[in-house]
């Protein structure tokens, strides 16, 4: 009860930090607000989906049914992240670039994650015995995810960005004002938090 | 037959047990072909005349050849759960010369039809091929990645049901890359500018390796219980 409480008020403290805070930034103005919504759930989407894929290998390993609930539970809060991810940075893109989607390497990437985690639960749900479907399913997981790097490292390289540099880039130091920065690590903790929240929650149906 | 025991020989008399039962029905193999065959001929009579850029050449064919393996390629398993032989194979033989044996003959499967579809696409589509060695390491190293990936898709669905349809679902996410890049590598075998041996046929060849070996690993998994 407390953490919720606690949680709540960061919450709340972290969006108005966002709204009155954060400076409007060079070239994007007002837009840059939607980064610290983006940022945070593409963050907490990749860790539930190695989270989930990290389960499923403890699965295989113990058959002990809890690490299959996890690694279900993390794979769907994973897709809900991601979703909101893709949402939020197809709405920026339509502000910035002028359209909602244009297959930049970033959307092929997001969009691969959520067909194969749309895939990881249309096998959940077509197999009738728990055993089997934690097996199957980790096993499904854990196979996807080997075609991971490929998507995230090479086709960048082969397909022009419109996508911002990330945060950490490749030269290695952090162009950003340091308010904005501050805000950024506090939006990813707040939304870390409301995930771990979410994933251990006494009651669950999946 | 006798019942030999290392592994090799397991794995070469698998494939010899999967070309056999083919060639008695050659259901597989017709049914392979045909699909292909239909495909092609919709894409080209819808196409009619037009010379197309490589581009839409490479697309296209890529897109005929990835939908005729999804027809094809799930039935390695399919077949032996639906006449009830996988506790025989469980019985006879352990994982790897299985998977292999399996693999193997999905390769050779889809090399058939590359065979049967290369000519058949070149001629209908009026296309050019002026870097062949190229396109034939292109489509020798797509078709491995192609195997290795659906066979343990195929193998995953045993246990499952309402196999077929799931298939393709599953298959896809996991080919995207490998099709992405064959893609453009096909595209360049198409056009008539050089072809350069560039970092993408390493990024083909590393993909076949970490796909087979992580199948490798994971079908221990599907076939003990």
């Amino acid at each position: 009860m407390f953490f919720d409480t606690s949680l709540t008020a960061l919450t709340l403290a972290v969006i108005w930090a966002v709204f009155y805070l954060v400076p409007p930034a060079q070239g994007l103005g007002d837009l840059v607000r939607i980064a610290f919504f983006h940022i945070p759930t593409a963050w907490v989407s990749v860790l539930a989906f190695v989270l989930s894929a990290w389960w499923s290998i403890l699965y295989l390993k113990t058959r002990k049914i809890e690490a299959d609930a996890l690694s279900c539970r993390s794979a769907a809060l994973g897709l809900i992240f991601c979703l909101l991810a893709t949402i939020s940075g197809a709405v920026f893109a339509k502000l910035t670039w002028g359209a909602y989607w244009n297959w930049d390497p970033r959307q092929i990437t997001i969009f691969i994650l959520l067909l194969v985690y749309g895939a990881y639960f249309a096998l959940r749900s077509a197999i009738a015995e728990p055993p089997v479907r934690a097996r199957l399913s980790a096993v499904y997981a854990l196979f996807a995810g080997a075609a991971m790097p490929f998507l995230i490292f090479v086709i960048p390289r082969y397909y022009s960005s419109l996508h911002p540099e990330p945060v950490i880039n490749a030269s290695g130091h952090i162009d950003m004002d340091p308010v904005m920065l501050a805000v950024l690590l506090a939006a990813s903790a707040v939304m870390t938090l409301i995930y771990l929240r979410l994933l251990f929650r006494r009651r669950c149906s999946a | 037959m006798p019942i030999r025991f290392s592994a090799f020989h397991k794995t070469k008399d698998l494939l010899y047990k999967e070309l056999t039962t083919e060639f008695r029905t050659r259901y597989g193999t017709s049914a392979l072909l045909m699909f292909s065959l239909t495909t092609l001929s919709a894409v080209s009579m819808s196409i009619g005349a037009q010379s197309l850029s490589p581009d839409f050449l490479a697309i296209l064919f890529w897109i005929i050849l990835f939908f005729s393996a999804m027809a094809g390629l799930s039935r390695v398993f399919l077949q032996e759960s639906e006449q009830g032989t996988l506790q025989t194979l469980r019985i006879y033989a352990s994982s790897q010369p299985v998977f292999f044996g399996k693999f193997i003959y999905n390769v050779l499967l889809l090399f058939a039809l590359t065979l049967f579809l290369l000519p058949l696409f070149i001629v209908f589509l009026n296309a050019s091929v002026p870097h062949l060695g190229e396109l034939c390491l292109v489509l020798f190293l797509g078709n491995i990645g192609l195997s290795g990936a659906a066979t343990l898709i195929a193998s995953l669905l045993t246990q499952v049901q309402g196999q077929s349809s799931l298939f393709t679902i599953l298959s896809f996410p996991i080919i995207l890359p490998l099709l992405l890049f064959c893609i453009q590598l096909t595209a360049a075998a198409f056009s008539s500018e050089g072809f350069t041996l560039d970092n993408r046929l390493l990024f083909l060849t590393g993909y076949d390796v970490v796909i087979l070996g992580l199948a490798s690993v994971l079908f221990d998994y599907i076939w003990y219980d």
